[in-house]
């Protein structure tokens, strides 16, 4: 890769983050610390969400149960809490239960070839059911102390939420380009005869990434839940089509083959960032869907127009 | 790009100017105005009583009927913004909890009104203004019991679930019928949406041949229930409901339905501004408002039609 093309790529994301800054600057209260700590906490589900979406977009997949397993999972772990089961023990039984229907989805795409995107829809019509099914149709809340604080509390004045988040990233980027599996992965989407040329195989990767996507929609879940104190089985409605735009936004290809970690976390921090300004000026609530979509038209447009003049490379950087 | 730098750098200004010189932000926060009689009519008695006493009104709506986590992260920005009181219709009334926690650090008092907020946290908002939604379901059930001759099968479409006015409404209405002859057959959400109404009216009809009576939640859902009725060529079909709308009136007029349980949403808007105004400007302490504070139901039908016109939103 040239460090023209490298330069170009990195100005799609340059020009909005300069753009959030200089309005940043005019907005009040925006850059105070503890509203940006505020903004990245609000992202960090959508941040979350999107780490594991983007290996499931760069093998050219597509994962649709997030807003299924974003209620099922802590509604899991909610109900064993409410019984009296220790919250660490809960909380592993909702991340089990999002890893098993990722793995499902997996299975479905790579033994019975179903399309992603039927197979995870139904997957999240299903646990979406479930979730409702399991208590009722009611919210369920007042939960342990000690699993509030996970999404309300503060270490060093950061709060933990926003460390969850670094943690995913800096997982979701080890794996992407410290690990071989990373590599197969992109290979997967971008490549696929040089995979075949190695002997490795396509459905072991594909369990891998739609069980890490499930995996990483619990954990947002079982976070989301302990920064309401509540589980609402459709928690999770709002952030199916977030976390698929933070990747969009991040540059990451639905063709397959090219996106990165750190750039999807981006994408939702820039969502995160946009509503907050938004609603810091106040701008009335019908205008902000205007707005979010208007800007997402005009960052996947740059991004379009970059790519076409940039040449093409099979791995995106930050 | 540039372009919409400018717009959205002219929005900041006009904004900023707009702030300056007024002594109070009050925001409301509610799910949604649109295509929603009765929280427009809260949103609109708040925004005349606040900007009335030459405060600032701020309106803020998750805009979508199950994003509660949407409305939290809103509260949250309000927060930040500092704004100087909110008053908050809560989406879910479990979920606020720890955000209102948030609003007492930053010292900014809070209003609920019509949907009330978990039991246990009074101590986080300043007071509760709404129906007394437990009781105007059950006068629907009585009313029921009398319409129905003491015997019958009947339907509840209730509200979004999770939803304490809606929950507490149908609580109220089996409290209502509880003893009589009357069997609930089928009770679905209807999501406060006329579309999903509709939907959950029609596979409870298809599922049960003889029905007597129907009670929705609210009269937000009566068309799509009764559209649902009309195609599934059912008559006779007793109705209740629960608001005092405009539309309601008229089908109340026209014999559509029997009646609907009133409530004031412009009261509760005019009572929480008022008694906000006097906690702001330290004419009433916080412990001399009443935690909760009911602003009145009444059964709307043919026998009061005239009466219910003046009232009905």
């Amino acid at each position: 890769m040239n460090i023209v093309s490298a330069a170009r790529r990195g100005l799609a994301i340059l020009i909005p983050v300069a753009a959030f800054l200089a309005l940043g600057s005019r907005v009040p209260h925006f850059l105070d610390l503890s509203n940006l700590l505020n903004v990245v906490r609000q992202s960090s589900i959508t941040g979350i969400c999107a780490v594991g979406m983007t290996f499931v977009i760069v093998i050219k997949g597509i994962d649709l149960s997030l807003a299924g397993l974003l209620a099922f999972c802590p509604m899991i772990s909610g109900v064993l809490m409410l019984a009296g089961v220790d919250p660490p023990a809960s909380m592993a039984a909702g991340m089990l239960a999002g890893i098993a229907m990722g793995l499902f989805n997996g299975l479905m795409v790579s033994r019975l070839t179903v399309p992603a995107f039927i197979t995870t829809l139904v997957v999240g019509q299903i646990s979406q059911g479930l979730a409702l099914t399991i208590n009722g149709g009611s919210s369920i809340g007042a939960f342990p102390d000690s699993f509030v604080f996970i999404g309300n509390g503060a270490i060093g004045g950061i709060p933990l939420s926003d460390l969850l988040l670094l943690a995913f990233l800096a997982l979701g980027f080890f794996i992407e380009r410290l690990t071989p599996l990373g590599n197969h992965i992109y290979a997967l989407g971008g490549n696929e005869t040089v995979l075949r040329q190695e002997g490795l195989s396509a459905a072991r990767l594909q369990f891998f990434v739609f069980g890490f996507s499930g995996f990483c929609a619990a954990v947002s879940g079982l976070l989301l839940s302990a920064q309401l104190d509540t589980v609402q089985p459709t928690q999770g409605d709002a952030y199916q089509l977030d976390a698929i735009a933070a990747c969009i936004i991040g540059g990451v290809d639905l063709a397959g083959g090219r996106g990165s970690v750190p750039m999807a976390v981006i994408g939702a921090l820039i969502i995160g960032c946009l509503r907050n300004v938004l609603d810091l000026l106040g701008i009335h609530p019908f205008m902000q869907n205007v707005f979010i979509g208007s800007i997402i038209i005009v960052i996947v447009y740059l991004s379009g127009v970059i790519r076409r003049h940039g040449e093409l490379a099979t791995r995106g950087t930050l | 790009m540039k372009r919409l730098l400018t717009l959205a750098l002219g929005l900041t200004l006009c904004s900023a100017a707009a702030f300056a010189g007024s002594p109070y932000t009050i925001a409301f926060s509610l799910k949604t105005v649109t295509n929603d009689d009765f929280q427009k009519a809260i949103a609109t008695s708040i925004q005349q009583a606040v900007e009335k006493s030459g405060n600032k009104f701020l309106l803020v709506t998750a805009g979508d009927e199950t994003g509660v986590s949407i409305q939290v992260n809103q509260l949250e920005d309000l927060i930040a913004k500092k704004v100087d009181a909110i008053i908050l219709n809560p989406m879910d009334g479990k979920a606020v909890v720890p955000v209102l926690k948030k609003a007492q650090a930053a010292k900014i008092p809070v209003m609920i009104v019509d949907s009330s907020v978990e039991k246990g946290n009074e101590a986080l908002y300043l007071s509760y203004v709404g129906t007394d939604n437990f009781n105007a379901g059950k006068v629907a059930g009585q009313r029921m019991v009398k319409e129905l001759g003491g015997q019958g099968d009947v339907l509840i479409v209730r509200g979004a679930n999770g939803s304490s006015a809606g929950d507490q409404r149908v609580d109220g209405f089996k409290a209502g019928i509880a003893g009589s002859g009357l069997k609930v057959v089928g009770e679905q959400p209807g999501n406060w949406t006329n579309s999903v109404a509709m939907q959950v009216t029609e596979n409870m009809l298809q599922a049960n041949k003889k029905v007597d009576g129907l009670f929705s939640a609210s009269d937000v859902m009566l068309d799509g229930a009764l559209q649902a009725i009309d195609d599934a060529g059912r008559t006779g079909i007793k109705i209740l409901s629960v608001d005092g709308s405009k539309k309601a009136v008229d089908l109340v007029e026209q014999g559509a339905i029997v009646g609907t349980m009133a409530q004031f949403p412009s009261k509760m808007g005019t009572i929480a501004v008022d008694n906000l105004l006097a906690a702001l400007d330290g004419k009433k302490g916080a412990d001399s408002i009443p935690k909760v504070i009911d602003s009145g139901t009444m059964v709307y039908d043919k026998s009061n039609l005239a009466e219910a016109r003046k009232w009905a939103f």
